[in-house]
C-alpha cells in the first residue's frame, strides 16, 4: 500500500549549529519533485547494514513547487542510527530514497493570526510554515528557545529573514520561554508547537488552560509518546481468518506488517489517522492523538500503531 | 421523568411578567446546570408551564427558577401561585442558551427581546461560575422592570442597541482575546448573520453557540456560478439558471449546502 520511494541525490549539505546540518535534495532522475505544503515532513529511507531505518524530517524551503526538498537534521547523542548516518555517511552525490512529502501539521486557513514555539530542532516545520506565510503576507511570531546563540540552527537565517515576528529564548543566559506567552492573544490566535514530548504536553495543557479551541492547538511530536506498559495481546483477522499474537513491546501494525499483511500507515506515531482498521470485537485501549475523546469513546475504529487491546484479544474487519 | 419536590425560598417580580423565585430541592436534585421545567404540581394540581432553572448552590440545592406568567393561560397559576411547597417535572429536550465551556474566561451574548427569557438563567450561571460577561441587546426592550434587573445584575456590562449593525458589531467582536465565547440568540436570520461576522473575526465552531428562533432560511452553493442562494423546492439557481440537485452536504464555513448541477 505504500507508494514508490521518491529518488533524491544529495546537492548541498550545510551545517546550521555544531549539531544540526542542513540537506538539499534534487531529483536524481528527470521527473521533478512534487509540491508540498508548510509543515510537511518526509521519510526517508535508510539502508544500513542490511536494514532500512525509515526516519521523519520536516521540509524546510519554502513551500510550493521548488523542484528541491530541504531537511535539517540534528546529531542526537542517543541516535539510533539515522542521525549519525546523516552526519557521517552522506556526502554530497549521494542517492537516497524518500517518501512523497506528507503533512500532519497543516496551517489553519481560518487562522488570523499564528504563534510558532519551538524548542531545539523543533524549529523545522516552522521555517517552511514561516515562508508561506510571509508570501501571503500574514501575521505570525516564532518563539525560540535553544541552549546558546551558538547551538541555535538557522539563527542567522531567521535574523535576516524574520527579525520583526522571531523572539529567542537562551537557556545559558537565563532568558527561559514561558507557556504565559500565548495570554491575552487576539481571537482567531492559533498556536503551534514543535518539541520534545514534555513541552508540548506543558504548552497544549496551558494554551487550552487560557481558552484556545481544540481546533487552534497544533502541534507535532518527533516520536511516539511513551503511553505506558506494551502487554502482549491476541488479534483475530475476521476476513482473513487468522490468528496473530502480539508481542510485548511491539506495535500491532509491526506484528501486521511482519506476517506481510498489506495495511496502510504512515507517521508510526499516533499521530496522521493513516493506519485506521475498523475493530469488530474486543475492548480497544486507544493511545493515540489522533482521534478526539469523544471519537475514542464512540468509535469503533482503532490506529494500530500504537493503540492496543484492553481485552485479552480483538478482532479486526481484514 | 419523575416528579421532584421543592420549598419556596423567596420569589422577586423583576419583569411585568417575569418572576424570579428561589428554591431549594427537597431531595431529589434538578439535572442540568441550567435547564427547564414542564410541569409543576401544587395542592394536586399540574400546570404545564415553562419555567427555565439555573442551579445556584450544588450543596445546598439551591436553584433560582424563571417564570413568564404572560405565558400561562390559567389564572390559578397567575394569581395564587406559588405557595411554599410545589413539584416540578423537567423538560429533558430544552437546550440552553448557553453551555459554558471549560476555561470560558468571558462570555459575549447577543440577545434581542424574544431571547431574553431564555438568557436570564445564564447570567445566573455565569455570575456563579464567576465568567465575565457582556451582553448586547437588540430592538427597544419595553419592559423598564427586567433593564433594570438586567442593570442591577450585570451594572455596566449590558448595552441596548436599536439594532445590531455589521460594522459596530465586527468592531466589538475584533478585540477580543482568546478564551472569550459567544452567545448568539435571536431570530434565525439574525443569528446566521452574527455568526458569519464572527467566523470572520476569526471566532472558531467551538467558541460561538447559536439558538435561533423562528424559520430558518437554507442556503444553497451553486457549482456551476459559485453563487450562494436560498433554498427553494424544484432549485434553480437564480444567477445562472442551472437545475441544482441540491446534496445534503453542508458547508459550515459557507452556511450553505452543496447544489450540483442535476442531471437528466
Amino acid at each position: 500500500m505504500t507508494a514508490q520511494p521518491l529518488k533524491v541525490m544529495v546537492k548541498d549539505i550545510k551545517r546550521e549549529s555544531p549539531f544540526v546540518k542542513s540537506f538539499t535534495l534534487i531529483p536524481a532522475g528527470s521527473k521533478p519533485l512534487p509540491g508540498f505544503s508548510g509543515g510537511s515532513h518526509i521519510t526517508t529511507y535508510l539502508r544500513h547494514n542490511d536494514q532500512t531505518m525509515e526516519r521523519h524530517y520536516s521540509l524546510t524551503n519554502t513551500p510550493g513547487r521548488p523542484g528541491y526538498y530541504k531537511i535539517a537534521v540534528k546529531r542526537e547523542e542517543n541516535s539510533k542510527g539515522g542521525s549519525i548516518y546523516f552526519h557521517e555517511s552522506v556526502q554530497v552525490g549521494d542517492q537516497l530514497d524518500i517518501s512523497y512529502p506528507k503533512n500532519n501539521f497543516l496551517l489553519s486557513f481560518q487562522g488570523s493570526r499564528h504563534i510558532f514555539i519551538a524548542a531545539g530542532i523543533g524549529i523545522t516545520p516552522f521555517m517552511a510554515m514561516m515562508k508561506e506565510l510571509k508570501k501571503q503576507d500574514k501575521s505570525f511570531e516564532l518563539h525560540y528557545a535553544a541552549k546558546s546563540k551558538e547551538a541555535c540552527a538557522f539563527y542567522n537565517t531567521l535574523l535576516s529573514h524574520f527579525k520583526k515576528e522571531t523572539h529567542f529564548y537562551f537557556s545559558k543566559e537565563n532568558n527561559r520561554m514561558n507557556p504565559e506567552l500565548m495570554k491575552n492573544q487576539p481571537i482567531g490566535t492559533h498556536v503551534y508547537f514543535c518539541g520534545p514530548e514534555a513541552m508540548i504536553k506543558e504548552y497544549a495543557n496551558t494554551a487550552a488552560s487560557y481558552g484556545y479551541p481544540e481546533a487552534n492547538i497544533h502541534f507535532e511530536l518527533f516520536s511516539a509518546p511513551d503511553t505506558g506498559p506494551k502487554h502482549a495481546f491476541q488479534v483475530y483477522l475476521k476476513r482473513s481468518n487468522m490468528w496473530l499474537e502480539v508481542p510485548e513491546g511491539e506495535s500491532l501494525l509491526d506484528t501486521l506488517l511482519a506476517h506481510e499483511i498489506d495495511v496502510p500507515y504512515s507517521c508510526k506515531i499516533g499521530g496522521c489517522g493513516s493506519c485506521q482498521q475498523f475493530v469488530s470485537k474486543g475492548e480497544i485501549d486507544h493511545r493515540d492523538l489522533f482521534l478526539t475523546e469523544t471519537e475514542k469513546r464512540s468509535t469503533d475504529v482503532m490506529m494500530t500503531c500504537v493503540s492496543r487491546a484492553n481485552s485479552p484479544s480483538i478482532e479486526l474487519d481484514i | 421523568m419523575e416528579e421532584k419536590k421543592c420549598e419556596l425560598l423567596r420569589k422577586e417580580k423583576i419583569g411585568h411578567h417575569i418572576h424570579k423565585l428561589e428554591v431549594k430541592m427537597d431531595d431529589a436534585v434538578l439535572s442540568k446546570d441550567c435547564g427547564k421545567i414542564r410541569t409543576i404540581k401544587w395542592e394536586g394540581h399540574v400546570f404545564e408551564h415553562p419555567i427555565l432553572y439555573v442551579r445556584i448552590s450544588k450543596r445546598r440545592k439551591k436553584y433560582y427558577l424563571f417564570l413568564d406568567e404572560s405565558k400561562s393561560e390559567c389564572s390559578l397559576l397567575r394569581d395564587r401561585f406559588p405557595c411554599s411547597n410545589f413539584y416540578l417535572q423537567e423538560d429533558e429536550e430544552y437546550v440552553p442558551a448557553y453551555v459554558p465551556r471549560n476555561n470560558d474566561q468571558k462570555v459575549i451574548s447577543f440577545i434581542d427581546e424574544q431571547s431574553l427569557f431564555d438568557t436570564l438563567p445564564v447570567i445566573d450561571l455565569l455570575l456563579s461560575k464567576n465568567i465575565e460577561q457582556q451582553i448586547y441587546a437588540a430592538g427597544s426592550l419595553s419592559d423598564n422592570k427586567i433593564k433594570q434587573y438586567l442593570n442591577r445584575q450585570l451594572q455596566e456590562n449590558v448595552t441596548y442597541m436599536t439594532s445590531f449593525t455589521s460594522t459596530h458589531i465586527s468592531s466589538i467582536l475584533s478585540g477580543q482575546f482568546i478564551g472569550t465565547s459567544l452567545s448568539i440568540t435571536g431570530t434565525w436570520p439574525v443569528v446566521q448573520e452574527l455568526k458569519k461576522l464572527a467566523v470572520s473575526q476569526g471566532f472558531t465552531e467551538e467558541e460561538i453557540q447559536c439558538k435561533g428562533v423562528g424559520p430558518k432560511q437554507k442556503k444553497v452553493f451553486c457549482v456551476k456560478c459559485y453563487s450562494i442562494n436560498e433554498l427553494k423546492e424544484d432549485m434553480n439557481c437564480p444567477d445562472c439558471h442551472a437545475d441544482l440537485d441540491v446534496s445534503d452536504h453542508f458547508s459550515r464555513r459557507l452556511e450553505a449546502y452543496l447544489g450540483y448541477i442535476e442531471i437528466e
